[in-house]
């Protein structure tokens, strides 16, 4: 290390502890603030020039250890009388510590569970089969189907004409305070990826079926916007399937009623047909099972569990706390004199 | 009702950081840092105080009237005049001396059972 960075890293370290030293009580800073911080200079002056920037370092995980140790020490040596002596009969032997920071732990998760909003969930159900080949109607087994189709779903293909329907611009963009006004106007891609945030697509345990469930503070928004997805993702199917057939037949993608090849259910031979109501239905490849539904509860936070965790989350840290300490008084040994 | 002063034998026994801070003060007065280099040197570096460590033992010696602080200042040509400096009082070299005699009386114990022999 040059010695100009030396010296400056010294100093920095000595600015640090110096705000590290008003934690301690005012009595005890008061008559020994001024001499710890001198203590340390010295310390720092005397690591970096033998060890540099890594016996810095260490010095300084050493003094955090101490100060972790001896300022809530010093905090309770300062009590008066009688809560001290709780604290050194009762509490200190029962593992106060440990309890109080499990306990503090907890609360905090308990806290943040209460004061997060509520959502609701709203899941719709489709069944979603393979358009067929073109050529010859044939399906072909494709493992990434239902994932392909998934990332369909999630596309701005299908999300913009669904944040263009509900007006989800505005719905997102809208200020949660009432003195904002205007209300804020999300752009589409702000919108998108707000959409695509309260959005989970999953596919239903052993079976090829497709849930959509969309997340909202308000319930019935959940089920409107659910099922919106839903039904842009067939549109946009049939669309694409139409524009498939249009370019393999060679017909303008806009022309009505057009007529296709189209294979046949029965033999699979292609035979051309004028498209109808109900081919179309077929064409498109998918439908809804289960249309989305206001829920009843809310599916976010989930209390029950995160209360469960922050049980568990408080033990694993008071047992946490409880080896530091150990292990610090195991490296330290006592330090105070007998009573 | 004036208090009786404490009996040397009622600090025993001494935690190992009093008792080498305050056998880092038996060669005469010294500053705080001094004290910590000396507590590391004779420990061969296995006990490192802290500055929290260190001064808050100290506040508890003087409070105890084991050590009390020196009138002396350093030159301030020589060393920061700021310097604090301590000395060992009467009563905490009986205490030191005390506790000494009580970790001779270990050792001789030890030594009785063959085990000083057999760690060394």
């Amino acid at each position: 290390m040059k010695p100009h960075q030396q010296l400056r890293r010294v100093k920095a370290s000595e600015r640090c502890y110096h705000w590290l030293i008003w934690f301690y009580p005012t009595p005890f800073r008061a008559a020994f603030g001024q001499s710890m911080r001198q203590v340390f200079r010295d310390q720092c002056i005397d690591v970096a020039e033998r060890k540099g920037g890594w016996g810095l370092t260490a010095l300084w995980l050493r003094t955090l250890l101490d100060f972790a140790w001896t300022c809530p020490k010093e905090h309770v040596v300062a009590l008066p009388t009688l809560p001290r002596r709780l604290w050194e009969d009762v509490l200190r032997p029962s593992g106060f510590y440990p309890a109080l920071i499990a306990a503090v732990c907890f609360l905090i998760i308990v806290a943040v569970t209460f004061l997060q909003p509520q959502r609701y969930a709203s899941t719709v159900t489709l069944e979603v089969k393979k358009t067929p080949n073109a050529s010859d109607g044939a399906e072909e087994f494709d493992p990434y189907f239902l994932q392909t189709e998934f990332e369909k779903i999630g596309s701005k293909a299908v999300l913009y004409p669904v944040i263009k329907a509900l007006s989800l611009q505005e719905y997102y963009g809208f200020p949660s305070s009432a003195e904002m006004t205007p209300p804020y106007r999300m752009s589409n891609e702000e919108a998108y990826r707000a959409l695509r945030g309260n959005l989970r697509i999953s596919q239903v345990r052993h079976t090829e079926l497709i849930n959509v469930t969309v997340f909202d503070e308000e319930r019935s928004s959940a089920k409107f916007i659910a099922n919106e997805i839903a039904a842009s993702y067939l549109k946009w199917r049939l669309d694409d399937t139409i524009a498939s057939l249009s370019r393999s037949q060679g017909i303008a993608p806009d022309q009505a009623s057009p007529t296709f090849d189209v294979p046949a259910p029965s033999d699979g031979r292609s035979q051309p047909i004028q498209l109808s109501d109900s081919m179309l239905a077929d064409l498109r490849g998918g439908k809804i099972i289960n249309p989305a539904e206001e829920a009843l509860r809310p599916a976010r936070p989930n209390r029950y569990l995160n209360i469960l965790l922050g049980g568990i989350a408080a033990v694993v840290v008071g047992a946490f706390t409880l080896f530091v300490l150990w292990l610090i008084r195991r490296l330290r040994g006592r330090e105070t004199l007998p009573a | 009702m004036p208090r009786s002063a404490p009996s040397p034998e009622s600090f025993l026994p001494l935690t190992p950081a009093v008792f080498h801070l305050l056998l880092s003060l038996v060669d005469g007065e010294r500053h705080g840092y001094a004290i910590m280099q000396s507590v590391e040197a004779s420990t061969d570096g296995e006990m490192k105080m802290g500055p929290g460590t260190l001064y808050g033992t100290i506040k508890r010696l003087l409070a105890a009237g084991l050590i009390e602080e020196s009138e002396a200042r350093p030159d301030p040509e020589l060393d920061d005049e700021r310097r604090r400096y301590y000395r060992l009082t009467d009563l905490g070299q009986r205490v030191l001396g005390l506790e000494s005699r009580r970790y001779q009386r270990l050792v001789k114990l030890a030594q009785n059972h063959g085990l000083v022999r057999a760690l060394t």
